[in-house]
């Protein structure tokens, strides 16, 4: 932890590149951070399931034991905001939160001001600290939100070795392979890897999914009328498309895991001879569900968030230390297409 | 601090924890470009509703602060703080600033835009350019904030004429009247008060020790005030027995019928001699019932009024105001201990003594005007004396100074008349919707800066003030307080109860008590 929490203070006290050389600053408006903010992906490709209507979806309810189990529950999730343009590229904050048992770790806001010209180098920099691979840096408009995953895979790593005997919950689907800019399978199979180091399961949970049956009914809306807790196991009934390096970590299920709960897609990578059914199983028995999603994740996500008010004083902070003049260039939208716009 | 917004004679500044800024304060907007500003006054101070805060905070309180671990760029922290306790101070514009040498004028509408300074006025500066304090300067306090000393005029507070100090008992209200009628005294005013709760006394103490060029003369009715019949006269015990005493019509022709008739026979007018000159008429069977039934009745009300001792048949042992204000010479005051009296007898002294100040200054215009001061004056000021006391007798030369801790139960007619007035914080919102016509201001500054108003701080209005109104504490004064007595007893270190001797714990048979005339 000592190497971890040095690291990181580098890397949260490091100075912003170019500062002095910041004309003006075009702080986001707080009408827009909202809009703004990035949370986890949920997996966004459309794929199908070789099923053609409800029917053919096998949903079996999940078998709740009597006894209580007290299972060590962990979560894992981050969001990540622009805090404004500069003259020379644009100011991204981004923070990751690790929801353990006994307390909570929140990793950030990082502030990065990233420019055409530094993109990799502020990559680089990230990836090399939080001891992950060489990553391509993105086009300016992504780089808050890749730099928001980058941190989010550094602190699945860190509640890999937090936790023992326990079950780590990701926000967003366990997929690999989708984009040379996202974590590489090789990445995410090591954090899995060092998760069930200390004997913990994973499951990463969606609130939404763009699965579809091969009818197009939503995978989502079929479990819709179902009876919670329940699931179905989809895992076999994806159709990849040809030569595509889509690939999931672990078992797909669309779950409801309480009576009134929401529906999710749930990838569920399970450890030390347990199924996946047991990971949901001990989940529900936890009992720390909210509306059926688990009670840690959603604290997870909202520690994780950066509230307006601290994007306002991200952006004050900044200004303060490296004196730059703040403007307010007219938002050409609204210009040119008020009241539309 | 910028400005925000504004809304008719109301402005919202918005200002960051590292500024200051009270309820009361005055602050300056001012467009240098323009060399045109306002003061204005901050009523009300609130946090800002920043955007995001109201999940910020659920989300801070639903974990306990030890439980969170947080690795944040250094002074990070300090400015999230800083946002979440940004603040709003709403303000009243009181008055404009115009020209090189910024005199103040009444606001004119006129508002500066956002890109104006804006700072604390000054107190120091405020005072002299509105001219509080001079002539005859009577030292208050200090601005609470400012801390600038602040003076009232006692030239000012003579030509407004009715000055009422309100406030919840324990603010603060009697020592600021005492303030003021110190500063009278000293500079060579003659007053009279009307203490109920003998707090005055001990100000000829103060007078003492400060080597104020004054005296205070302490009068008790029955002790050492008592009058001659003769020097109260016909007119006044004539209605002193039926306003204060409720005598009807046929009575008071008794009795101004006896009075004159011993007038006639150049027989000596006391109480007695009246009674003895009534006694025939009630108990001559020959007499009309109804005269024998006046008759008694006077005569009832005449013993009551022995019974109080205010009366005396010796010339030596009696009084009179003209004799006790010679007494006060160059400033003074002649304090009317009423504590403890029977509410009866309070309203005849207080009715005398205002009877008598009315004829006196009434057939001597060259009389030097009076400065009164009636404490809780509802408890002796008869409803229909008002009209009278305020407007008559104010015209005739007398200043008055009310002062109360139930401005309700102050008539409306006086209230409106209020020329300063001395606001302590008060108890309920009625008192203030109340007040509010006393202070020439709104209810809504009335109420936001009052209730804020600690003790022995109050908010100073009127021809004084100039009509800005101005939060002052008052400054500390020595005095010896009349003392009340207790049954439990605590210094601050030792606890203790009264003790009784046996001979205090007298068995006393319960009997009719006759004498008492029915009210």
């Amino acid at each position: 932890m000592s190497d971890t929490s040095s690291s990181l203070e580098n890397l949260l006290d490091l100075e912003l590149d170019d500062m002095d050389e910041v004309a003006v600053f075009k702080p986001t408006t707080t009408e827009k951070i909202d809009e703004d903010e990035m949370d986890s992906d949920d997996e966004s490709e459309t794929l199908t399931i070789s099923a053609n209507g409800s029917g053919e979806i096998r949903f079996e309810p999940i078998r709740i034991p009597t006894e209580a189990k007290d299972v060590p529950i962990a979560a894992v999730d981050a969001s990540s905001v622009t805090l404004g343009e500069t003259s020379m590229g644009v100011l991204v904050a981004f923070r990751a939160v690790v929801v353990l048992p006994e307390s909570i770790v929140k990793f950030g806001p990082f502030i990065q001001h990233v420019t055409e010209s530094n993109k990799q180098r502020v990559f680089d920099l990230f990836a090399k600290d939080f001891n992950f691979q060489h990553l391509p840096a993105p086009q300016l408009g992504k780089v808050a939100d890749r730099l928001r995953l980058l941190l989010e895979r550094f602190a699945q790593r860190y509640v890999a070795s937090e936790l023992r005997d326990g079950i780590i919950l990701w926000d967003g689907a366990m997929t690999v392979g989708r984009s040379r800019f996202d974590t590489p399978p090789e990445m995410m199979k090591k954090l899995l890897e060092e998760a069930s180091y200390q004997n913990n399961s994973v499951a990463g949970f969606s609130k939404k999914t763009e699965l579809l049956l091969s009818n197009g009914q939503k995978l989502l809306n079929v479990i819709e009328d179902e009876d919670g807790p329940t699931l179905a196991d989809v895992s076999e009934k994806i159709v990849m498309p040809p030569n595509s390096t889509y690939r999931v970590l672990g078992r797909t299920f669309a779950v409801k895991l309480a009576q009134q709960g929401f529906p999710f897609r749930v990838d569920v990578s399970a450890h030390n001879g347990r199924q996946p059914v047991d990971i949901l199983t001990d989940i529900i028995q936890s009992g720390n569900l909210f509306h059926g999603y688990p009670e840690a994740l959603r604290q997870a996500h909202i520690h994780a968030k950066l509230t307006t008010d601290e994007v306002i004083a991200c952006q004050r902070w900044v200004v303060q230390r490296y004196k730059i003049p703040i403007v307010g260039i007219p938002d050409m939208h609204k210009v040119l297409l008020a009241p539309f716009g | 601090m910028q400005v925000l917004s504004k809304d008719a004679d109301e402005v919202i500044l918005l200002y960051s924890t590292r500024e200051e800024v009270e309820v009361g304060e005055n602050i300056k907007i001012w467009d240098a470009s323009k060399k045109r500003g306002v003061i204005v006054q901050i009523i009300e101070l609130n946090l800002a509703d920043v955007p995001g805060i109201r999940e910020d905070l659920i989300r801070n309180e639903s974990v306990k602060p030890d439980k969170i671990m947080e690795y944040v760029p250094k002074g990070l922290k300090q400015f999230v703080s800083d946002i979440r306790n940004m603040k709003l101070a709403l303000g009243k514009i009181r008055k404009e600033i115009v020209g090189d040498d910024l005199s103040i004028i009444p606001w004119s509408g006129w508002m500066p835009d956002r890109g104006a300074e804006v700072e604390p006025a000054e107190d120091t500066w405020l005072l002299e350019k509105l001219g509080i304090g001079n002539p005859f300067p009577i030292l208050m306090g200090k601005t609470i904030y400012g801390k600038a000393p602040f003076s009232v005029s006692a030239f000012d507070l003579q030509e407004g004429g009715t000055t009422v100090i309100t406030g919840k008992k324990g603010t603060g209200k009697s020592h600021a009247a005492k303030m003021i009628l110190l500063g009278l005294i000293k500079h060579g005013a003659r007053c009279i008060v009307f203490d109920v709760n003998d707090e005055y006394s001990g100000l000829g103490k103060t007078i003492e020790d400060e080597k104020i060029n004054g005296s205070i003369i302490t009068l008790e009715p029955g002790a050492n005030l008592k009058f001659l019949a003769t020097y109260i006269g016909l007119d006044i015990i004539a209605k002193m027995l039926r306003a204060q005493m409720g005598a009807g019509g046929p009575s008071i022709y008794d009795f101004e019928r006896t009075w004159n008739k011993l007038s006639r026979d150049n027989e000596p007018i006391t109480l007695d001699t009246l009674i003895q000159a009534l006694i025939p008429i009630e108990s001559d069977s020959q007499t009309r019932d109804v005269s024998r039934v006046t008759a008694g009745a006077i005569i009832r009300r005449l013993r009551s009024l022995k019974r109080t001792s205010m009366f005396t048949d010796r010339a030596d042992e009696a009084v009179t105001i003209e004799n006790e204000l010679k007494k006060l010479g160059e400033g003074g005051a002649l304090i009317f201990n009423l504590k403890g009296k029977r509410a009866d007898l309070r309203n005849i002294v207080v009715g005398t003594i205002l009877s008598k100040l009315e004829n006196l200054l009434d057939s001597n215009r060259n009389y030097p005007p009076i400065f009164i001061f009636a404490e809780e004056a509802h408890l002796y000021i008869a409803d229909t004396d008002w009209d009278n006391i305020v407007t008559r007798m104010r015209h005739l030369g007398t200043y008055q100074f009310y002062i109360t801790n139930t401005p309700t139960s102050l008539p409306e007619m006086l209230i409106r008349q209020t020329d300063n007035l001395f606001l302590f914080n008060l108890m309920n919102d009625e008192d203030y919707s109340f007040i509010a016509p006393a202070a020439h201001l709104d209810t809504t500054t009335i109420r936001h800066v009052a209730k804020a108003l600690p003790p022995r701080t109050c908010m100073a209005i009127g021809s004084a003030t100039k009509d800005f109104p101005f939060v002052i504490a008052t400054a500390p004064l020595n005095y010896a307080a009349g003392e009340t007595r207790r049954f439990f007893m605590y210094d601050g270190t030792t606890a203790n109860k009264a003790s009784f001797k046996e001979s205090d714990d007298k068995v006393v048979s319960p009997k009719s008590d006759n004498e008492n005339f029915a009210l």
